[in-house]
Order: structure tokens, then C-alpha cells, then sequence
């Protein structure tokens, strides 16, 4: 990332047009993880609209407009580490679920109308489908850790205290299964990005 | 995630995999606080972190959907088997049962009656016949005391009749027609012994 110090004061900020663009190309990448990195929709709804008003001031000093998503994250992930240190919220927010906030922002249910209308993108029946078939074809003992860790909630360490199975034999299982999934995972969001 | 991940084939340094443990608040605070410096320069990583959470949610949600999918299944399967089958309800107690029972025991009878030659098993003509000569008895459990009255004079309309030793006849109608209040304006028909009980369960 280089930003231009030299001759900011003859830069003028980003068209509202272009502002526009960048934020529809990145957005929806930049929500999920600003959920990864605080699991708190209103957290990272405040990450999120914290850095578009910093891509509004500061877009233009961007040297290379290819590094704009590299700069937009940047600057994200620091507004959310912000967030996290001056509310104190690093261990009450790890206790939430990034996935599950996400879901609950696309559904009907609780949805935040503070999130924009990227998050709130309809997964397409088939996509679903297509990973419903995938889960079936991973060996049980895998697909039941995911569905555990994935769906349950649980933590590794209770899953292998209900399975009563070595801690590292579930994280093996989960890594196995979850680099089974990751081609139609990547096929179905690739689809639902295009 | 240390000494205990030593499963062939586990890759702990994987990059999705960290970004997945990181989503999941799986990494103790040393690995988190350095896969957080590593977030703060690497763009791969924050790439890592938002495709973890993506690549969870479409999990979540397919199993979520399989899930409802069971339920769903589990329940109109109930539905339709349950119709029939009822072991808890008595089958005198379901009408339509009953009825086709009730159709079903007619039209047996109906055609066992048409179709027997057996004489000592009465036709419906037969019956309708006895009937009819007896029907004296319907009549009477109808007719009131003044049609009595009539229809005795006309049967008995000669001077040797006396209409009083028909009187009991009228009498017995009369009573018949009468409203009866409650049952203490009824006459014991046995007499009651000096303690008051019936004396036949003495």
C-alpha cells in the first residue's frame, strides 16, 4: 500500500461514483470479515461504516488504485481492532459465532438493517444443494465433527469429550473434512459472487 | 492445538485452517495475537478470514436446511401414516367404521334373504304379514281414551254390553296418558313391612 504524500493537497477525494464502485466490488468480502474478526453484526457494522467514511476521505491517496483492497482491508481490520479495544469486547464477542451472524444477517430473522444490503444476498437453492450432497460424501466421522463445530457450536475440546476421541484425532477430522468440502465450497461461492 | 495434533496428515500452519480456528475463537490468545499481526500486514490472510467465514455460513446453512429437510419429512411421513392407523380409538367409537360395518351387514342380510329357499327362515313378506296381524297392539299403544271409548262402543254397541266392565280398559289408557310428576306419586306396588323395607329381601 503507498499512499502519495507529496502532493495531497492538489488530489481531490473520490468521485461518489467511484466510491460507489469500490464499495459494491469489496463489500460484501469486507463484511464477512469484519464478522470473522469481531463475530458481532453491530461491531462490524460500525467497522464497516467507519472505513467507507475512510474511503471516502482517504480513497484518493492511493497510489495504486490495484492496492484498494488491500488498503480498504487494512484499513478495516484497524477500525475493528479499534472497536475491540476501546469497548473491551475481544473475549465477549469471541464468544459469538461469525458464521451464524452472518446467516442471522441474511435471514429474515433479527436481520440488522444497519448491514448493508450485500450481506443480506440470497443463498441460491442449489448452491445449498450442492453442499448438502458434498457433506454426504465426506466420511461420517468427519462430516459429524463439522456438523459439531460448524452447526452445534461446539468447541474442538467438547466435541472430542462427546466423541471420546483424542483432542488432535478431531482436529485432524475437521481439517480433513473441511478441505473435502473447500472445492464446492469455492465453486458454489464463486457462483453466488458472480 | 498442541502437543495432542499429531494426526497424520494435519497441516496446524495451513493458512485456511488458521483463518477457520481464528473464526471459530479456537486460538489461544499467543496464536490469535500473532495471526493478528499477521492480519495487519498480509491481505492473503484477511482474504483467509473472509472466505472462512463464508465457506462456515454455506456449511451452516446446508446443514441447517438438511436438518429442517428431516424434520419436515419425519412429520408428513406421520401424517400419512397416522390417517389409518389408530390403535388408541376403539373401533366402536369410529363412526365411519361402523357405518360400512352397519352397510356391509344389511346387504349380506338383504342378499341372504333374496337368495335362501330355507322355509323355516321367514321372508320379509312373512314378517310384514305377522306384523300386520298383530299390529293391534301399535294401535292400541297410540290411541287415547275417547277413540277407545268410541272404538269400544262401536264393537260393543248392543244393550247386553256394559260399558262399566270395559271401564278398567279406559282406565288403564287414562293412565297411560297421564304426565307422571315424580316418582313418589306413584303407588309401592308391594306393601311395606312395619320397617319399612321391602319384604321380599328380608
Amino acid at each position: 500500500m503507498k499512499i502519495l504524500n507529496s502532493d495531497t493537497s492538489k488530489r481531490t477525494p473520490l468521485a461518489p461514483e467511484r466510491v460507489q464502485a469500490i464499495y459494491d466490488k469489496h463489500v460484501v468480502a469486507l463484511e464477512r470479515f469484519l464478522l470473522g474478526v469481531l463475530r458481532d453484526e453491530a461491531a462490524a457494522s460500525d467497522a464497516l461504516q467507519s472505513s467507507l467514511i475512510k474511503l471516502m476521505e482517504k480513497g484518493h491517496l492511493v497510489q495504486q488504485q490495484d492496492s484498494m483492497r488491500s488498503w480498504l482491508f487494512r484499513v478495516a481490520f484497524n477500525e475493528a481492532m479499534l472497536i475491540k479495544r476501546k469497548a473491551s469486547i475481544g473475549r465477549k464477542h469471541a464468544q459469538g459465532i461469525a458464521w451464524k451472524s452472518e446467516l442471522s444477517a441474511g435471514a429474515d430473522k433479527g436481520a440488522d438493517p444497519r448491514l448493508s444490503q450485500s450481506v443480506h444476498h440470497a443463498i441460491r437453492q442449489e448452491e445449498i444443494v450442492k453442499v448438502r450432497e458434498a457433506l454426504t460424501r465426506i466420511p461420517k466421522p468427519q462430516r459429524d465433527v463439522v456438523e459439531l463445530r460448524i452447526y452445534e457450536g461446539l468447541k474442538f475440546r467438547e466435541i472430542a469429550d462427546k466423541l471420546g476421541e483424542p483432542l488432535g484425532t478431531v482436529l485432524a477430522r475437521m481439517q480433513a473434512g473441511l478441505k473435502k468440502l473447500k472445492p464446492i465450497l469455492k465453486e458454489s461461492l464463486n457462483e453466488l459472487n458472480e | 492445538m498442541t502437543s495432542d495434533q499429531k494426526t497424520e496428515n494435519f497441516d496446524p500452519q495451513d493458512l485456511d485452517w488458521l483463518a477457520f480456528c481464528y473464526v471459530a475463537d479456537e486460538l489461544d490468545s499467543a496464536k490469535r495475537a500473532d495471526f493478528e499481526a499477521r492480519l495487519d500486514e498480509d491481505q492473503v490472510a484477511r482474504d483467509a478470514v473472509a472466505r472462512a467465514v463464508s465457506e462456515a455460513s454455506l456449511i451452516h446453512l446446508a446443514i441447517g436446511t438438511s436438518r429442517h429437510a428431516s424434520v419436515a419429512e419425519e412429520k408428513s411421513t406421520y401424517t400419512v401414516s397416522r390417517g389409518p392407523v389408530t390403535p388408541d380409538v376403539p373401533f366402536w367409537k369410529r363412526p365411519a367404521l361402523l357405518m360400512t360395518a352397519a352397510t356391509a351387514l344389511v346387504f349380506f342380510a338383504l342378499i341372504w334373504t333374496f337368495n335362501t329357499d330355507a322355509p323355516s327362515a321367514p321372508t320379509t313378506v312373512d314378517l310384514a304379514e305377522v306384523w300386520g296381524s298383530e299390529s293391534w297392539e301399535s294401535d292400541l299403544s297410540v290411541v287415547d281414551a275417547d277413540e277407545l271409548r268410541e272404538l269400544v262402543a262401536d264393537e260393543f254397541d248392543s244393550p247386553e254390553f256394559d260399558m262399566t266392565e270395559a271401564t278398567w280398559l279406559v282406565a288403564a289408557v287414562d293412565a297411560t296418558n297421564e304426565p307422571v310428576d315424580s316418582m313418589d306419586s306413584i303407588e309401592p306396588e308391594f306393601p311395606e313391612n312395619d320397617e319399612g323395607g321391602m319384604p321380599c329381601f328380608h
